[in-house]
């Protein structure tokens, strides 16, 4: 069998597809251009919905912020809070302005490479995000305490709060240990994607897929 | 290139377009899917793309470039993108059209088709693409410019998908 011989067989292909063509034209009848469920069109869901919390979650540290700005013990851990959430907000709108930037008609290689580059940095900041929120626990019950219920949690004393942060610290290696031991195993989707992310194999994927197109544009 | 008539609106161009350039679509989603639906999935999905992208189509241009460039991007994302649709990306073991109860009671028995699903199934998505655009007889510089890479590149690459493909016939040769 040569090359010629493929060719053939890729005409032969060409063939059956003029066979089917009432079929064919069928799925184009039935095409709606209008419609909303796109799945590429969910690129942006993610992103976007984050940005609608992270939003929220601003609006309301502002708003605590603003009560206790003048006392420290609540004030810093607020401050501390409302700086990863500014962190967030600024990674969700860099991510939606490079999915609204994203042409469909540029060269295949520069897209792919555009594509694969939004996907680890995605990767990356939920991995960030996962491993990084124990740490804000503790900040994050002295607020929630005082904005939602008008608790003072150092009423319960240093002891407490050293438990907390302590407990925080604990939850890292072993939340890191959880997702490596869990990757590929969970059947729900998105606990899945969940522990990829952390244990890093979603973010292995995205790396193959970036070296795969660098040896596709080497020349050599 | 393409020549509008005055009285025709953006989208009875665009379907007048689709429907005269459709083997594109067709012959990109049999490349990447093997699902019967998902290959439905992904035609739809490529057309709903060049629907969004047409305003911007400058016309100067060809559009069986442009359309290229729009459905090979849709169906390598797609075939990258959720689990269940990885699985089935595994692409032309079948045959490339016809309802999938159809194929599935009568498999292909051609064997040079069978050859060209086994060569194109070990390609990765972006040497598929190539794959595609060389057996679709395009020139070299077409294929540069839908891929994005020089044509010295692209005459390397097919050179080498030439070998492998050799390569691939003579082991697969009965001795």
């Amino acid at each position: 069998m040569e090359l010629d011989d493929l060719k053939t067989a890729w005409r032969e292909l060409d063939r059956k597809l003029d066979d089917n063509r009432a079929l064919n034209l069928q799925v184009f009848r039935e095409l709606k251009l209008d419609k909303t469920r796109s799945a590429l069109r969910q690129l942006a869901a993610g992103p976007l919905a984050e940005l609608l919390l992270n939003g929220l979650g601003l609006l309301l540290l502002g708003s605590f912020l603003a009560d206790h700005f003048e006392t420290a013990k609540y004030a810093i851990p607020a401050l501390v809070l409302h700086a990863a959430v500014l962190l967030l907000l600024a990674a969700d709108l860099r991510q939606l302005v490079r999915i609204a930037r994203i042409d469909w008609a540029a060269p295949v290689v520069q897209i792919q490479r555009d594509l694969a580059e939004l996907r680890a940095a995605r990767i990356r900041t939920t991995q960030l995000t996962l491993l990084f929120a124990p740490l804000l626990w503790t900040p994050l019950v002295i607020v929630a305490a005082k904005g939602l219920l008008g608790f003072d949690l150092y009423l319960l004393g240093p002891a407490y709060i050293a438990w907390n942060i302590a407990f925080g610290l604990a939850v890292i290696p072993l939340g890191l240990w959880a997702a490596r031991r869990l990757a590929g195993r969970l059947s729900p989707n998105f606990l899945q994607r969940l522990a990829d992310d952390v244990a890093g194999r979603s973010l292995a994927t995205a790396l193959g897929h970036l070296e795969e197109i660098a040896r596709f544009e080497d020349e050599r | 290139m393409h020549t509008p008539r005055a009285t025709d609106s953006p989208q009875d161009r665009f379907q007048e377009l689709l429907e005269r350039h459709r083997r594109i679509i067709l012959k990109v989603a049999s490349t990447y899917c093997r699902d019967a639906e998902d290959r439905r999935d992904l035609t739809q999905e490529i057309s709903v793309q060049l629907w969004r992208s047409f305003p911007r189509y400058d016309e100067e241009r060809s559009f069986s470039t442009w359309m290229y460039r729009i459905a090979l991007n849709v169906a390598i994302s797609y075939a990258r993108g959720a689990g269940h649709r990885a699985r089935h990306a595994v692409p032309l073991d079948e045959s490339a059209d016809g309802p999938a109860d159809e194929r599935a009671a009568v498999p292909e028995s051609d064997p040079r088709v069978q050859a060209l699903h086994r060569v194109i199934d070990q390609l990765d998505p972006l040497n598929r693409a190539l794959a595609l655009l060389y057996l679709e007889e395009r020139s070299y510089r077409e294929i540069a410019e839908v891929l994005g890479i020089t044509e010295t590149n692209v005459a390397t690459k097919i050179h080498r998908l030439k070998q492998r493909i050799r390569t691939g016939f003579a082991a697969a040769e009965p001795r």
